[in-house]
C-alpha cells in the first residue's frame, strides 16, 4: 500500500497491544511481586495507585475506569480481566527506599503523565529543579527496567505460563473479595 | 519568575542525529533562529520556542538553557481563531444592508434589473474577507505553552504535551531547528532498542497478542513470575 507523504510511517509497528499487554502484566506483577532489580543492583518496588483503566478490543462503551482506593485490589479490575479487557492505562507508584515517585502510564505509547517527583531537596531552586528533572529521568529508568523485564519473558518461551499466571490472578477473588468474605465470616 | 517542575506530562523522544552542546553558543544561536515571534494583525497561528522561565521572553544565550542534566526551554503556540457564528451573522448583516442599498436605487433607476439587490458571489467573498480580517484583528489569541526537556546523554527528549496537533508541531520545529529526526518512544519502538535493533525485530515478528481473558485449560503449577523464578532468590515477604 502506497503511504501518503504527509503521514509518518505506523510508529507503533503495528503492534498497538504491546503496551496495554505490558501495563497489563505489570498490574499483575506489582501485585505478586512488586520487586525489580535495576542494573546497578538497586532494588525499587511498583504499586498500582489510585487510577486504573481497562478497554475491550473496541470502542470505549466497553472502558472500565477505576479511581481511588485501591483500583488494583478491586473486584471490578479482575472482572474486566476476565472479560478480555487490557489495562490501557493506570497510575503507579514507583519506590526507592524512601523516595516516591506516582506516575500514570498510557499504553498506547508509554506517554507519561502527571509525574510528581519527590519534593527535591536543595537550598536554590535552580539545585531543587535539576533534583526534579534527575528524578524524571530515573521514573523512566524505572520504567525501563520494568519494561524490559516483561519483554525478556514475553518474547521467551515461558510467555505461556506467564499469561496463565495472569489469568489465574484474574480467576482469583480479589483482595477486596477476601477481606469481605473474611469479615462475614465465609 | 523561575521553571520549577511540580507535576508532568510527557511524551519521550529519541534524538536521532547530532546535537550541539547545550552549553554552547550553537545551541542558542538555533533556538534563537526559530524564537518565537507574536502574532501580526493577519496571522492565525504563530509559534516559536521561548525560555523555561518566562513564556515573554525568547532571548537565548550560550547556557542559558542548560539546567542540571538537560537543558529546557519551551514551545509556546499561539492561536487566534474567528468564531464562525459571529462571522456568519456579520456577514448577514452586511448583505442584507447592502442589499436593500441596491433595492432603493433600482427604485429610481429606469429599466431596472431583473433581480434588484442580488449581490454577486465576488463581492460576497469580498466583504467576507474583510470582516474576517476585522475580526482577527480584534481576537485576542490563545497561548500554549509547554516545556521542552532535552536530556543530550541519553539522546532523549520530553515535550511536555500529549495531544496530537501540539506534538507535530514540536516534532517539525525541534527536526527544523536542530536538524535532526525524533522517533518518538512507542512501545515497539522501545522494545527494538532494548531488545536490539536485529534481534529485536525478529522477536517481536514472532509474537502474537495474547487474551487474557481466555479460560485457563490447565493452571500452572505455581505463581511466582518466571524473571523471579529464574532469579532464584524470590523473598517470600514480596510475594503474596
Amino acid at each position: 500500500m502506497i503511504r501518503p507523504k504527509d503521514r509518518p510511517v505506523d510508529e507503533r509497528g503495528g503492534m498497538d497491544w504491546l503496551g496495554p499487554e505490558f501495563l497489563t502484566w505489570l498490574w499483575w506483577r506489582s501485585t505478586v511481586a512488586p520487586e525489580f532489580t535495576d542494573a546497578a543492583g538497586d532494588a525499587f518496588f511498583v504499586h498500582v495507585d489510585e487510577y486504573l483503566e481497562l478497554r475491550g478490543e473496541r470502542a470505549a462503551a466497553r472502558k472500565t475506569s477505576l479511581r481511588a482506593g485501591m483500583p488494583g485490589a478491586s473486584a471490578e479490575g479482575k472482572v474486566a480481566l476476565r472479560h478480555g479487557k487490557v489495562v490501557t492505562a493506570a497510575r503507579f507508584l514507583f519506590a526507592r527506599g524512601e523516595e516516591e515517585t506516582a506516575l500514570t502510564v498510557r499504553a498506547e505509547d508509554l506517554d507519561l503523565s502527571g509525574v510528581k517527583p519527590p519534593t527535591p531537596e536543595g537550598e536554590q531552586a535552580e539545585e531543587r529543579l535539576a533534583a526534579s528533572l534527575a528524578s524524571v529521568r530515573q521514573a523512566y529508568d524505572d520504567l525501563d527496567v520494568c519494561f524490559a523485564t516483561f519483554l525478556a519473558v514475553r518474547c521467551s518461551a515461558g510467555w505461556d505460563a506467564e499469561a496463565d499466571r495472569v489469568r489465574r490472578f484474574g480467576t482469583a477473588p480479589s483482595e477486596e473479595e477476601r477481606s469481605l468474605a473474611a469479615s462475614t465470616g465465609e | 519568575m523561575t521553571f520549577s517542575l511540580r507535576s508532568l506530562s510527557a511524551r519521550r523522544y529519541r534524538i536521532e542525529g547530532a546535537l550541539p552542546s547545550v552549553n554552547d553558543a550553537a545551541f542558542a544561536a538555533r533556538l534563537t533562529d526559530r524564537r518565537f515571534q507574536p502574532l501580526s494583525p493577519h496571522e492565525e497561528r504563530t509559534f516559536g520556542w521561548v525560555t523555561a522561565d518566562n513564556c515573554l521572553d525568547a532571548r537565548f544565550e550560550a547556557g542559558s538553557a542548560a539546567r542540571g542534566p538537560c537543558a529546557v526551554f519551551a514551545l509556546r503556540l499561539d492561536k487566534r481563531r474567528v468564531n464562525g457564528r459571529l462571522l456568519r451573522a456579520m456577514l448577514d448583516l452586511e448583505m442584507r444592508g447592502r442589499k436593500k442599498d441596491a433595492e432603493r436605487a433600482a427604485e429610481g433607476a429606469e429599466g431596472a434589473p431583473k433581480r434588484p439587490g442580488r449581490v454577486s458571489r465576488e463581492e460576497r467573498a469580498e466583504v467576507r474577507r474583510q470582516i474576517t480580517e476585522e475580526l482577527l484583528r480584534n481576537t485576542p489569541p490563545s497561548m500554549e505553552v509547554h516545556p521542552v526537556l532535552v536530556y543530550p546523554r541519553e539522546r532523549m527528549v520530553l515535550f511536555g504535551a500529549l495531544s496530537r496537533p501540539a506534538n507535530e508541531v514540536f516534532r517539525a520545529l525541534f527536526s527544523e531547528t536542530f536538524d535532526v529526526t525524533l522517533s518518538a518512544l512507542t512501545p515497539y519502538h522501545r522494545a527494538l532498542e532494548l531488545l536490539g535493533e536485529r534481534s529485536g525485530s525478529e522477536s517481536l515478528a514472532a509474537i502474537r497478542r495474547t487474551d487474557f481473558g481466555r479460560s485457563l485449560l490447565e493452571a500452572p503449577a505455581t505463581d511466582v513470575p518466571a524473571a523471579v523464578a529464574a532469579r532464584g532468590a524470590a523473598r517470600p515477604e514480596v510475594l503474596r
